[in-house]
């Protein structure tokens, strides 16, 4: 129904056009089909270059799509919107550096001209759920890299998104950090019922946050080649003998993709 | 005291000295290089070689020809003294001033536009890279033609050397923007003209202000050639003229001024780059 927010991905195909001089188009997304429910968890997995990003930033209306069609609670997506939050690995591009933290969580609501004892208290809410209470004041360029994650996160939870893009968000943290941060990106999933596409070429971390890991092909040409059902609880452990069989499969499934 | 007990204090009390010595000469060693540093890394090197170089070689001639730097010192003295050094300084600086302000007031929205729009960028892109070939001297006839021989030409000319530079570092700045800072605003619900007032104008305030050093190093540079013809004071003026009055020692003097402006008023520039435009990401750069 078009009130739901289901995500319905229909024979979507995209080929960049500086591919395209050719005669033989070459389609970075060939025939892609994806059901992505309300409030699912969903991770893209794949080898870098595969497609990933392309598929996120179609869906965030960002890049045109060559065929077929991407709808949310059945309309078809062809510009951003702020239904749609994004995350971007490169935290020093998608925060402005010329603004502080407040600032940068407040930007959307000031730019729909939300009023403002309302605005202020939405942003003080967003701080506080992603732990920057003390840094508001501070600039990108003082914060950490998990921090710098935390701002992009909770600019999207002001400006009220319901489905949060995530391309690779947690990708150039260190471990530790990282898997903080994967905690806390479950609990709030957990707590706020978003739908969330996610995007890693990390095994262990499609294993461990995704509820369904969509798992793509080489490049180019790159195909949904299956699509994992993990409806186990959060936190995961995956050292028990079922989350090391399914890592496994996931290992072999690319290990034949690279004999092809 | 014994002969030899007296040969050994003696012995001791030297070779105590003697690391004593030792110790003191180390410590002048260093001070010495510390000190050498300290004059190499502030110039002062530099300056004592240039005077020098400049006073020997002003002994082989006259003074007409090449005046030294004493000599130069007086003449300077001579005209800071009538009051005439200030007020051409006062003069020339309105003038770079209304010059600088008035390019960077053109040519920070052409930056912008042609940064942003493609189509802008196609008919200016060839323009620009014609036009920042030809020195700002070249047009000085031609602008006293069309401006006449009013301060117009003069600030018409300064305009024009500030306006490249700006204009350049502006479009750089702007398309040097990433997608994803363009994308994040987007997905927020901005529309193109709030994107481009709250994103593309402050993300390019650094390479803008870049632009507007360098703008004012040319509007400095270019206050000579726009005191060359019709005018009747000005640092640019002193230097054009003073040969004509056998005053080469003045020439000097409005070099050196002219230097030290420009030094100066870059030093101002990046102070305020610097603290109101910290948030921007305007950090010391050279
Ligand atoms: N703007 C673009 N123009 C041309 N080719 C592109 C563009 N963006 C991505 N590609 C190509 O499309 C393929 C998939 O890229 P991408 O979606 O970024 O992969 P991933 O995110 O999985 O690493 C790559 O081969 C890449 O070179
Ligand atoms: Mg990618």
């Amino acid at each position: 129904m078009s009130e739901s927010g289901d995500i319905h991905i229909d024979h979507l195909y995209k080929s960049y056009s500086s591919l395209n001089m050719e005669k033989e188009p070459v389609y970075v997304l060939n025939d892609i089909n994806l059901d992505i429910k309300d409030g699912e968890f969903h991770v893209f997995l794949g080898w870098s270059g595969c497609g990933k990003s392309t598929i996120l930033n179609i869906i965030a209306g960002f890049v045109e799509k060559t065929q077929g069609s991407v709808q949310i609670g059945g309309n078809e997506i062809y510009k951003p919107g702020v239904d749609r939050g994004v995350v971007f690995q490169n935290a020093d591009s998608a925060i402005f550096s010329w603004l502080n933290v407040w600032d940068n969580i407040e930007y959307g609501l000031r730019i729909r001209k939300s009023p403002k004892p309302e605005r202020s208290e939405v942003v003080r809410r967003c701080i506080h759920l992603v732990q920057l209470d003390s840094h508001e004041k501070k600039y990108p360029h003082e914060l950490s890299g998990g921090m710098k994650q935390r701002v992009q996160i909770a600019r999207s939870i002001a400006n009220n998104s319901h489905i949060l893009i995530m391309d690779e968000p947690f990708g150039a943290l260190d471990s530790q950090t990282r898997r903080i941060m994967q905690n806390e990106l479950i609990q709030l999933w957990r707590d706020t019922g978003k739908t969330i596409l996610f995007v890693t070429h990390d095994i262990q971390e499609a294993v461990y946050l995704g509820e369904k890991i969509s798992v793509f092909s080489r490049a180019p040409d790159a195909k949904i080649i299956r699509t994992i059902d993990l409806p186990q609880p959060h936190p995961r452990d995956l050292t028990l003998p079922s989350f090391k069989t399914i890592i496994q499969d996931i290992q072999d499934l690319f290990a034949e993709e690279y004999v092809i | 005291m014994t002969d030899s007990r007296r040969r050994y204090i003696f012995a001791a009390h030297e070779t105590q000295s003697e690391s004593e010595m030792n110790c003191t000469v180390k410590k002048i060693k260093s001070l010495l290089k510390n000190g050498w540093e300290f004059l190499l890394a502030n110039g002062f090197i530099t300056w004592g070689l240039l005077l020098l170089i400049w006073q020997l070689g002003s002994l082989t001639t006259n003074a007409q020809f090449l005046p030294g730097p004493i000599a130069a010192i007086k003449g300077g003295i001579e005209i800071v003294q009538n009051g005439l050094l200030l007020d051409y300084l006062g003069i020339s600086f309105l003038r770079v001033l209304r010059g600088w302000l008035l390019g960077i007031a053109i040519a920070v929205p052409i930056g912008l536009a042609v940064g942003q729009f493609r189509t802008f960028r196609l008919i200016f892109e060839p323009f620009v890279n014609f036009f920042r070939f030809v020195p700002a001297i070249g047009f000085i006839t031609l602008f006293l033609m069309w401006f006449g021989i009013g301060e117009s030409s003069k600030v018409a000319l300064i305009t024009y050397a500030a306006i490249f530079p700006v204009s350049i570092n502006t479009i750089a700045g702007v398309m040097s923007i990433s997608p994803i800072t363009i994308q994040v605003a987007q997905s927020q619900g901005a529309s193109p003209f709030q994107i481009f007032c709250t994103v593309t104008i402050p993300a390019s305030v650094p390479q803008i202000f870049t632009g507007i050093r360098l703008g004012l190093g040319g509007s400095i540079v270019s206050i000579v050639g726009a005191e060359m013809l019709a005018a009747q004071k000005g640092i640019g003026y002193l230097i054009y003229t003073s040969r004509l009055y056998y005053r080469t020692d003045w020439i000097f003097t409005g070099i050196f001024i002219l230097g030290l402006s420009g030094f100066l008023a870059d030093r101002l520039l990046r102070l305020f780059g610097r603290t109101a435009l910290k948030r921007f990401g305007v950090r010391e750069s050279k």
